[in-house]
């Protein structure tokens, strides 16, 4: 590890982890299963039933359950040790999979139960890349978005704004309070979870109070430019705080993906097995 | 009119003295606005709220913006009250100096709501759908969908609709092959018990008579009995049902066949190009009962018993029938449908217009049918009887070929029906036992007398095919001249020396590896693996179930 690491490097280094350890033994591995479909000259097209066939469906299902489990090891207190090569195993033997898993379908895909497996398997490692992406690049925009700022800090800084304008929208006419309050009172939470708030109001809010500049209401210049001031700043916290969300949410949503699908993968890839040896 | 406003900071509590107000006018303005005469600072107070004037009968509260016919709310008495906004006007007991008394407290605060910064980390939360629920449901219905209605199902495939046939369909393995595909959504149809591979039994039950591959008493190795077709023929793979055709398999006996089959005769074989041994060919050794047998090794030229006085290089050299390349084979062999062989050539259609039947010189109108002995000899006496009841006169046939010089004539000519009996007999043992029929038939007196039981024409056969152990297909060699392979214009032996030898092949054909110039080919491009047809094959018999 070189001293001039790059901020967000600690998030990428499960890519790296032992100079691309694992990243080169999944190519290995890859590169071997390649070699050997290409010599394979079975009796028939290629497929699942051939002798190199039952190899990679075996070394397939194995790849798939080290894989799966995983999901399970990670979650183990005492587990940090190794985890992070782990992690780096699971993603390029998890990218690995989809040769040795097409090799072993020998590029044939139906609509049966055997292809519902092998999209599910691919939907999965998919939603995988897109994990590791995730974690590769969005920890280091939030970190930027964020500016140091915490998220209850950000939260709360907004609610001090909130304050600020409600105060100096007091000294305002009906209509231009009206926009005032309507975009900074918080939605009324009906039990559930509050909507989050758009950024449309705080606009019009804008709009409204520097409309006032111009009219010949008795509102002093210093106060509408304050409050001007005070709603600018809650709109830029607003798309700060949206982004933050949306980093977050990808952080997070991937997986909520990614898991319900493996669990439906090990269930059709039981049955895929089962199916073709009931029917051997 | 002069009014006193008292502030309590909440209802109930004690008034706050220090933020009395004493308002005068005829109307008193409340709202936010800093021009209010009473400025009640609140996000619900609109910028000109209301208007507080004196009445005959008290003071009204006169909402502004209202619509119109809002009723004005009247203070008349002590503990008269308005809402106005979050805050109470009530109408207190008189006081010195004042009008009227009004005292102003705020509305308790609705009970609930958040703090804005809590408000605000809950809005911008992110919302997870309920992960588990969702494997949950998709995990279910996947086992539902795929697997326990295939299996509920599959036994009702054969009655069943389309919904037993589309479930049955989400458990095949792979394409299935035209041949088998009519009942290919009936899995049972070939999947006997659960778990176990598909059985012998389950392809012969339809397809019955199919050979084995050797005698399995002379090479027990090859016995097919017991054996999973599918070892060969695999379904699930395709259109074409895949079949198991590499050389290799074929040349582990082959190559060194006396020590797989101690008892075979045949010759070690391998790959094509380098081990293969030269081409015998079965020759017939009795056309009468059709039987035809290998020509034994070394053998240059041996005899051919087809019962066919004929060389190709005669007729190729005869003037009718010089033709250039291909067309003069063309003119006696034509292709069958299929066009990987011959129609067989017959008389009519190949040599009648050359080998007219006719037998009288003076009449040569006279024609005699082909292949009926009994008919050519009644034919022959009716054309002569007929003639001599119509009077032509016949000179007798002299006994032997030429009457002896200074001999006397017979001394009392055949008549009549004498005459024509002569006349036939003569005609048949000269004109058809040499000339005629005996120009391409051994055609042998074997009785005495005139009647067709005398004379014996050798039957005739001549096999379709010489090498009847290897698939050849005319059609596939259609742009080779005929020349490359039959010497046919230089040949004057029978079928040996008219067949190719092996190295004609080999010049374009190599083994199952061949590369380059020359055609890749196995051992199944000519040969069968079943035999049905070999004397030393059997069929596998169907094992009952």
């Amino acid at each position: 590890m070189s001293e001039t690491q790059p901020l967000g490097a600690i998030h990428r280094s499960f890519l790296s982890w032992r100079r691309f350890h694992y990243a080169r033994l999944a190519a290995a591995a890859s590169a071997l299963a390649l070699t050997v479909y290409c010599l394979d000259r079975p009796d028939g097209p290629p497929n699942g039933g051939t002798l190199l066939g039952y190899f990679l469906g075996t070394a397939g299902l194995g790849l798939i359950i080290w894989l799966a489990w995983f999901g399970i090891r990670r979650r183990r207190y005492g587990a940090s040790g190794g985890l992070q090569g782990l992690l780096s195993a699971h993603v390029y033997f998890g990218i690995a999979l989809i040769l040795v898993a097409t090799l072993h379908t020998g590029f044939q895909l139906h609509a049966n139960i055997h292809g519902l497996a092998f999209v599910l398997m691919l939907a999965v490692v998919a939603s995988g890349i897109f994990g590791a992406y995730a974690f590769w690049r969005y920890p280091a925009l939030m970190t930027a978005n964020r500016a140091g700022a915490t998220l209850s800090g950000m939260a709360a800084q907004l609610a001090a704004l909130d304050a600020s304008c409600a105060e100096l929208a007091l000294e305002f006419p009906d209509d231009v309070a009206a926009l005032v309050q309507a975009a900074i009172a918080p939605r009324a939470a009906q039990g559930g979870k509050p909507a989050m708030p758009g950024r449309e109001p705080t606009l019009a809010a804008i709009s409204g109070v520097q409309a006032e500049l111009s009219g010949l209401l008795g509102t002093p210049p210093a106060t509408i430019l304050a409050l001007v001031q005070a709603l600018t700043a809650r709109l830029a916290l607003l798309d700060r705080l949206a982004r933050d969300r949306r980093y977050r949410a990808l952080l997070l949503l991937w997986r909520a993906v990614h898991v319900p699908l493996t669990l439906g993968l090990l269930v059709a890839l039981g049955i895929h097995v089962f199916s073709v040896f009931f029917y051997w | 009119m002069a009014v006193r406003f008292h502030f309590a900071p909440r209802a109930g509590a004690a008034i706050d003295p220090r933020r009395d107000l004493l308002l005068e006018g005829e109307a008193i303005a409340i709202g936010r606005t800093p021009r209010s005469d009473l400025r009640l600072s609140d996000a619900a107070i609109r910028y000109e709220h209301a208007v507080l004037v004196a009445g005959a009968d008290g003071l009204r509260l006169r909402m502004l913006g209202a619509a119109p016919g809002t009723p004005e709310i009247l203070l008349d008495a002590p503990g008269a009250f308005a809402l106005i906004g979050p805050f109470r006007l009530t109408r207190g007991a008189a006081e010195p100096g004042a009008d009227a008394v009004v005292v102003v407290t705020p509305e308790p605060a609705a009970p609930g709501g958040e703090a804005g910064a809590a408000w605000y980390q809950r809005a911008f939360d992110v919302s997870l759908p309920n992960v588990r629920l969702m494997a949950l449901i998709l995990c279910c219905v996947i086992a539902l969908l795929g697997f326990a209605v295939p299996l509920a199902l599959a036994p009702h495939v054969a009655t069943g609709g389309a919904v037993a046939r589309l479930a049955a369909s989400s458990w095949n393995v792979g394409v299935m092959s035209r041949a088998h595909r009519f009942f290919g959504d009936n899995c049972a149809a070939c999947h006997g018990a659960a778990f176990s591979r598909v059985s012998q039994n389950a392809c012969l039950h339809c397809h019955t008579g199919i050979g084995q591959h050797a005698d399995p008493v002379l090479a027990p190795a090859a016995d097919l009995r017991g054996q999973r077709c599918e070892t060969c023929h695999r379904e699930h793979k395709g259109e074409v049902l895949a079949t198991r055709a590499a050389q290799a398999d074929c040349a582990a006996c082959h190559v060194n066949i006396h020590a797989t089959a101690p008892g075979s005769t045949l010759r070690p074989a391998g790959d094509f190009a380098f081990l293969h041994p030269d081409f015998a060919p079965s020759l017939v050794i009795d056309a009468a009962v059709r039987k035809v047998a290998p020509v034994a090794a070394g053998v240059a030229d041996p005899p051919d018993a087809s019962g066919l006085r004929f060389t190709h290089a005669h007729h190729l050299g005869l003037p009718q029938l010089r033709k250039p390349g291909d067309a003069a084979c063309a003119q006696c062999h034509v292709p069958d449908a299929s066009a990987a062989s011959f129609k067989p050539v017959t008389y009519a259609a190949a040599c009648a217009s050359c080998h007219a039947m006719a037998f009288e010189p003076r009449h040569p109108e006279w024609h005699l049918p082909h292949g009926n002995a009994a008919e050519i000899q009644s034919r022959i006496a009716g054309y002569y009887a007929r003639a001599i009841l119509a009077g032509e006169a016949f000179p007798p046939p002299v006994p032997g070929l030429f009457a002896r010089p200074g001999a006397a004539p017979p001394a009392d000519p055949p008549q009549g029906q004498a005459l024509a009996d002569a006349l036939t007999e003569a005609a048949m043992a000269s004109s058809i036992r040499r000339s005629d029929c005996g120009e391409c038939h051994v055609v042998t007196k074997s009785a005495p007398g005139a009647g067709p039981a005398a004379w014996h024409v050798a039957p005739v056969y001549v096999p379709e095919r010489f090498l009847p152990r290897a698939k050849f297909s005319h059609a596939s060699h259609a742009t080779t001249p005929c020349a490359t392979c039959h010497a046919a214009r230089t040949s004057d032996g029978g079928p040996v020396a008219l067949l190719p030898p092996i190295g004609t092949c080999r010049q374009c054909h190599a083994g199952e590896q061949a590369e380059g110039a020359r055609v890749a080919t196995s051992c199944v491009t000519c040969h069968g693996f079943h035999q049905p047809a070999h004397p030393l094959m059997t069929p596998i018999s169907v094992e009952t179930k």
